[in-house]
């Protein structure tokens, strides 16, 4: 097998352009839209028919849907990257209640020895380091007895390390994406029903408090029929992007001179799908995307970086603005838009719509940011703040979580979602996101390539589910319940 | 706690049958076989050779299915009856002693559970009591608006004379919520063959709390400011409120009264600056006596503040009525078929008194109550640009 740790560089060949076709007939290379600067990009393009192939399940495995944790009573938790986002992340799962980090992995064996120190400096046990080389994940999976895996390396290696843990006989929890093309997403789909372990989006913004109050309201139907729905992740990262060791290696910023990919659609996209009950009564069946020319990293580097800085070798192809218009089984649009490369406020936009109502985020109505207009509750054609139905609908998560979130990562999401992963896994719930969502969300970063090779053509979202997603399932609308006292 | 209502439809809306059950014992609702000779019907043209009665009006519920907190689900067109005359009238729906034929096509949605979220399985059953096998049985089912339901329809097996079938779906329910709110489900049956209808509907309808005692508590919007602190209301959405003091002026003070549609309505109690009328949002509000009709004292914020007000009686039975008011302004003073209750000149905007020039009213509408019946509580429409001030009943 094939094991990563170490990021691509701007002057080698991406570490998957040797990869053998996948199981669709097309390689990583075809999917990642184009390779380096300067070089023609002669893939063949997968078919629209491809992408909407059902692989037949092998070696009798069975769907994962409505399938809970195996109940455990300390979940004893190892951590793959320990950048910014995995060190970001490392309190929580050492504060949630009943919870032991016991091993820490990252490539750069200096960040297995901090993050340890920071472990054990909460008084925890000294969690075992794993570090110095692209193989040692996979010795931390061999030797360490885990329940769940946290992966936050760059995006090119999480279906390797996602499967790893699966193998190994963890759950998985993984950063966004959980992978990058569409076998990576089936294959770890498959290995997920085969091994008979979870492995999900770490989507720390589906337990946004707008973000449940929009289901939870949606699930009312205060919106009526939901008829469409708008989300996205428009962040300026471009001081970010050419800042020096923040995103090591500088691998997020190479995605964008190799891929025309809508990266990172699913912080807006997920909670939409939630409220439409993607793949728990509906299903997302088309996409369909533009994209703008990509000028917004090009035109920075030339005001603000440094003539002999590395980054000169780049040329940039990621459009700036990509667009996914996606459709669903029963009728339903979605747009998830990627902007990383222009200034702009933040925005994960978050706006639902139906036959009765409208709810949109980001636009700072009230404290909350967000307003809302459905009927009967308004009238005179003017919008309210969200802030009285938030409190109707605010979700019980963030009732009972209030105070333990406050000050924690993302406004109080990050310790959400991970206080929730750990009580369904100690409390042998069904998890609230599991691998076909995490599929279907993470969907659009290789088809966006394939619509877009295709002058925007719409092509067509598998079906990660196999028919499944047309029986009704709870998802992130949940039954409140506590947290298993610790023994 | 369930009400019931049966109904069987024909084709080409023809032909409607309806029952419901209605009790209100300690303030509960009790699911009771359909009470069909409590129901009072009317009787039209049959379609077909079998027993024919006409839905009643006043029987089933509102077209627009009064929820408290939520959207209202509404009943399929099929099934549901006409609004009645938005005048107000004094003929009261007509009731009949008489029983009943009992439907020979009928369709029984069973109680849903309403403690969500969850998904809940919902079994519908088909009975064939006619003479005749029914064929190409087809069974939808539905919830309120925007509670999702898989599969959306399913087709049966032929089901023979007395025979019946099921159907199961699912629903999403969501979390319960305080407050009233009417649940209704509806299920649909079509086929060949059976009694030759084509149709047949069945709707349960489940409240999830008792009615509220009184209008003020319901109040939710503030329609009324003093001088001294104009900006302290909003009545339609632009900060602009009626003058407390203008309404004085034509004698509607606080607590004041006033006769409209033969009934003695009271003026809110409220000081001017709080809250002085509720937006209708399908609110369910209990209410005593009998008389010829239900009447409303208010006014709409918008050109079409209408909606449908369903009367609960003690007996079980029911009775719908469309009211509307006109826009409190720049509107036809009997628009929806209301009527001109107060005048008043200008109006409180955030600035202060302003648009002297120009009338701002309230009106009052009502809808008829089946003689010789007890009104134990009415749900209001669902429409939050009608503003409802005060209730009465009108001997």
């Amino acid at each position: 097998m094939t094991r990563f740790l170490t990021t691509p560089r701007p002057t080698e060949e991406p570490i998957i352009a040797d990869r053998d076709p996948g199981a669709f007939g097309f390689s990583r290379r075809n999917l990642l839209g184009g390779l380096l600067a300067g070089v023609a990009v002669t893939a063949v393009v997968p078919s629209v028919a491809n992408a909407a192939i059902i692989p037949a399940r092998k070696g009798g495995a069975t769907s994962m849907a409505n399938e809970p944790f195996e109940a455990v009573d300390v979940v004893k938790i190892g951590l793959i990257g320990l950048g910014n986002r995995g060190m970001g992340m490392l309190n929580g799962w050492v504060d949630v209640p009943g919870t032991a980090v016991t091993a820490v992995c990252d490539i750069r064996a200096d960040r297995a020895t901090t993050a340890a120190d920071r472990v054990a400096g909460k008084g925890k046990p000294r969690p075992r380091e794993y570090g110095g080389s692209d193989e040692s994940f996979q010795k931390m999976l061999d030797t360490e007895e885990l329940d769940l895996v946290y992966v936050a390396t760059p995006w090119e290696f999480h279906h390797a390390h996602g499967k790893a843990a699966l193998l190994a006989g963890a759950h998985a929890a993984i950063e966004l994406p959980i992978a990058t093309e569409l076998d990576e997403l089936w294959d770890l789909v498959d290995t997920s029903e085969r091994t008979r372990k979870h492995l999900f989006l770490a989507e720390n913004c589906s337990y946004g408090r707008n973000e449940l109050t929009m289901l939870k309201m949606a699930h009312e139907g205060v919106f009526g029929d939901v008829t469409s729905g708008h989300g996205g992740y428009l962040h300026d990262l471009r001081s970010l992007l050419f800042a020096d060791g923040y995103y090591t290696d500088d691998w997020r910023r190479l995605w964008h001179t190799r891929s025309t990919a809508s990266f990172y659609p699913m912080h807006g996209l997920a909670p939409i799908a939630a409220a439409m009950d993607i793949n728990r009564g509906d299903r997302l069946e088309t996409l369909t995307a533009t994209a703008t020319a990509a000028r917004g990293l090009a035109d920075y580097r030339e005001r603000f970086v440094p003539r002999d800085h590395r980054s000169w070798k780049e040329e940039y192809i990621n459009g700036d603005l990509v667009t996914c218009m996606i459709t669903t089984a029963n009728g339903r649009t979605i747009r998830a838009e990627h902007n990383v490369s222009q200034p702009r406020p933040y925005s994960r936009i978050n706006t639902l719509e139906g036959s009765r109502g409208i709810f949109e985020d980001y636009v700072g109505a009230d404290s909350t940011g967000a307003r809302i207009y459905a009927e009967p509750y308004h009238g005179g054609d003017t919008w309210r703040g969200a802030s009285a139905m938030r409190t109707e609908f605010d979700h019980w998560l963030w009732k009972d979580l209030e105070g333990p979130a406050a000050g924690g990562g993302h406004g109080g999401m990050d310790y959400i979602l991970q206080w929730r992963i750990v009580q369904q896994m100690r409390s042998g719930l069904v998890p609230d996101i599991d691998v076909y969502d995490s599929a279907a969300w993470c969907a659009p970063v290789p088809l966006s390539v394939m619509s877009l090779d295709k002058g925007g053509k719409p092509v067509e979202v598998p079906d990660f589910t196999r028919g499944e997603w047309k029986k009704l399932r709870l998802g992130l609308d949940s039954t409140r319940s506590a947290m298993p006292a610790v023994v | 706690m369930s009400m019931k209502f049966l109904r069987r439809a024909a084709v080409a809306g023809v032909l409607v049958l309806a029952a419901s059950t209605w009790s209100t014992a300690a303030g509960a609702f009790a699911e009771e076989s359909p009470a069909t000779t409590q129901s009072p019907v009317s009787t039209e043209a049959p379609s077909t050779g079998a027993p024919q009665t006409e839905a009643p009006e006043s029987d089933a519920p509102a077209t627009e299915a009064p929820e408290t907190d939520a959207p209202a689900a509404e009943t399929p067109e099929s099934a549901a009856p006409a609004p009645e005359s938005s005048k107000p009238s004094d003929t009261a729906p007509e009731a009949s002693d008489a029983a009943e034929p009992a439907p020979e096509i009928t369709v029984t949605v069973p109680e849903v559970g309403l403690d969500g979220p969850t998904i809940a399985d919902v079994e519908i059953t088909v009975s064939n009591d006619s003479a005749q096998k029914m064929s190409s049985v087809a069974v939808s089912f539905a919830g309120p608006v925007g509670w999702q339901v898989v599969p959306s329809s399913q087709k049966l097996d032929a089901i023979k004379p007395g025979r019946e079938q099921t159907a199961t779906f699912q629903i999403r329910i969501p979390e319960k919520r305080p407050g009233f709110a009417l649940r209704i489900f509806t299920a649909t049956v079509t086929y060949k063959g059976g009694d030759g209808a084509g149709s047949a509907t069945g709707i349960r309808a489940m409240p999830t709390s008792p009615p509220t005692d009184s209008l003020a508590a319901l109040y939710n919007n503030v329609g009324i400011t003093a001088l001294s602190q104009t900006t302290a209301g909003n009545f339609d959405g632009e900060g602009n409120t009626f003058s407390a003091e203008q309404l004085a002026a034509v004698g509607a003070a606080p607590g004041a009264t006033l006769e409209a549609l033969g009934a003695t309505l009271t003026m809110p109690a409220s000081q001017p600056g709080t809250a002085d009328n509720v937006t209708a949002a399908g609110q369910a509000l209990r209410i005593s006596g009998q008389g010829q009709r239900l009447v409303f004292l208010g006014s709409g914020s918008s050109l079409g503040a209408t909606g449908t007000a369903t009367v609960f009686y003690t007996d079980g039975t029911t009775s719908s009525g469309a009211i509307g008011f006109p826009n409190w302004s720049f509107h036809d003073e009997n628009a929806h078929g209301a009527e001109l209750a107060i005048s008043t000149n200008g109006r409180n905007r955030p600035s202060g008194y302003g648009d002297a020039a120009y009338q701002y009213r309230m009106f009052a509408h009502s809808v008829p109550l089946t003689a010789g019946k007890t009104v134990d509580f009415v749900v209001l429409p669902t429409n939050a640009t009608m503003h409802i001030f005060s209730i009465a009943v009108a001997p």
